[in-house]
């Protein structure tokens, strides 16, 4: 499986960025700033890892509101970047938690926004397809290795930056993410031959 | 699973990869002054100077009373303790007679005093000869706890659930585990010791110990835990956990990890909740979605009680939106439990 790495920007150390040091002492503009640095790779990874559900806007809202609270504790042990995603992927794993074993929900505008890449209109719509049928067979995974899984195989982020936002091992991101790919590969082959389900 | 398998989902996965995921300019802009707007609810790490006032000289002046108190009543343990003949002088009986004054207000005091344990008893019954207030409330506690425990207590009830558990990093955790982790055991098995900061403890425990608890320790913390349930109606700044922690209950069926952490305790946790069941308060939740669904059912302490004494009993309880049926399920359910 080819991985591309699409990891958030680095960021210089906060003692050297004035932004984060303006917006850890409260200034609006400042945090302001760094949301509009900051605020579209969240939305995306937010969408990576939920899927394109109606309750996005509210997630990325949650992520900035505890970003906003938790900036004065922000010493500088990781990017700011770093920062904002972990608490994103704790958003997005609370979301998956309390959603878990309800009908999957996408948001079809949402959905075909993703598709729109495609030019001919028969291409979108196998692309919308072929994205519902993605969000739809990770929605089946545990939250823990979905969001482990996404981080690594999608994201293309390596098992240390993963364990890092997730907070744990290396070692159990990426045993996480293999058996969210075992699931998958298997969720796959039932569906193609459904007469060999047991 | 086949090759074939593996190169659909590998199509499948870069199919998402490449998608864009466009950000409308109004969510964009609806979402900063949201947050904005919010307050920045959470005091700031170190305390800003304040204006010293006459109440603030006087309740300085109680605590320097009250430490310098503590460390004369600790001093006269230690010469009380001091095996006969190394010093010249035991001191008088009355010396000996508050020792054991001491020692019967504070549940374990003399269960290991040179101990990690039995310090940490010791210091746990300090404030409960005195007032608790002092533990509770001082800012003085930071950093490097790991050694004392009336610091570790203070810097638990410093940091609250949220600091320790709800940041997007563990360094709340990290400055008390593993350095004190023996602490934190022994100060959650102390009933002397304030139940909130015996609830954090336990969570740090619960979160980095596998296997925790032992069995023998599951009484003490049903009661720990049936503390922090009764604490769920106020908001998080206060220190204890939201109803979040407790999970989205009944039919939801989303048990949350300290939820988890009380059905784990199993049955013997039940006497410890029903005194919950007169608790009327409505539970709190925070967050978005979770406090959208959450508070909408207005749970109340005793619906959360009822929730778990019915899980740990393993028997059926139904949500109901209207109360009076919910105190007519939960009195069924009561009737049963044995």
């Amino acid at each position: 499986m080819t991985l591309v790495a699409v990891a958030p920007e680095p960021d210089p150390p906060p003692d050297r960025d004035p932004t984060v040091a303006q917006a850890r002492a409260g200034d609006r503009d400042a945090f302001a700033r760094l949301y509009h640095q900051h605020v579209d790779g969240v939305y995306a990874r937010l969408t990576r890892l939920v899927g394109p559900v109606p309750e996005r806007d509210d997630l990325l809202q949650q992520t900035f509101l505890q970003v906003h609270r938790g900036l004065p504790r922000f010493r500088g042990d990781a990017s700011i970047a770093t920062f904002i995603h972990r608490v994103a992927v704790n958003v997005a794993l609370d979301h998956l938690r309390a959603r878990r074993r309800r009908p999957l929900d996408l948001d079809d505008a949402a959905v075909a926004a993703m598709a729109a890449t495609a030019t001919e209109p028969s291409a979108r719509a196998a692309s919308r397809q072929e994205l519902a049928r993605v969000f739809a067979l990770l929605a089946e995974l545990t939250p823990d290795q979905r969001v482990a899984f996404v981080l690594i195989a999608i994201d293309g982020l390596s098992a240390r930056e993963a364990g890092d936002l997730l907070g744990v091992t290396p070692d159990a991101a990426k045993q996480r993410a293999l058996a969210a790919r075992r699931e998958l590969l298997a969720a796959l082959a039932a569906a193609d031959r459904p007469w060999r389900k047991p | 699973m086949t090759d074939d398998d593996d190169a659909t989902l590998a199509r499948m996965l870069a199919a998402v990869r490449a998608a864009p995921t466009p950000l409308p300019d109004a969510t964009r802009a609806a979402v900063l002054a949201q947050v904005l707007a919010a307050p920045r609810s959470t005091p700031p790490v170190e305390p800003a100077v304040a204006p010293i006032t006459v109440a603030a000289r006087r309740r300085a002046w109680a605590v320097g009373a009250g430490l310098a108190l503590a460390l004369a009543a600790g001093l006269a343990l230690w010469i009380a303790a001091r095996p006969r003949g190394v010093a010249p002088d035991d001191g008088p009986p009355a010396g000996r007679g508050s020792h054991v004054a001491m020692a019967g207000s504070g549940s374990a005091t003399g269960s290991g005093s040179a101990t990690g344990s039995g310090s940490a008893t010791g210091s746990g019954s300090a404030p409960g000869s005195g007032s608790g207030a002092p533990m509770a409330g001082s800012a003085a506690g930071s950093g490097s706890a790991a050694g004392d425990p009336a610091a570790v207590v203070r810097q638990l009830l410093r940091l609250g659930y949220l600091e320790l558990f709800q940041r997007a990093d563990d360094r709340a955790i990290a400055s008390l585990y593993p350095r004190a982790a023996d602490l934190l055991a022994a100060l959650v098995a102390d009933p002397m010791v304030d139940p909130h900061a015996r609830f954090l403890a336990a969570e740090i425990l619960f979160a980095r110990q596998p296997g925790y608890p032992a069995p023998a320790l599951r009484p003490a913390l049903a009661e720990v835990y049936a503390a922090a349930l009764g604490h769920t109606y106020g908001q998080v700044s206060d220190g204890w956990v939201a109803g979040n922690g407790w999970g989205m209950l009944y039919e939801l069926d989303g048990l949350g990890p300290v939820g988890e952490h009380l059905l784990a305790l199993g049955p013997a946790a039940i006497p410890a909740l029903r005194p919950l069941l007169a608790r009327t308060e409505v539970v709190l939740y925070e967050g978005s979605e979770e406090a959208t669904v959450g508070n909408a059912r207005a749970y109340r302490i005793k619906d959360l009680a009822a929730y778990f004494i019915a899980r740990l009993a393993g028997r059926p309880l139904a949500f109901h939106p209207a109360v009076a049926d919910r105190d007519r399920a939960i009195a069924a359910l009561m009737a049963a439990v044995p």
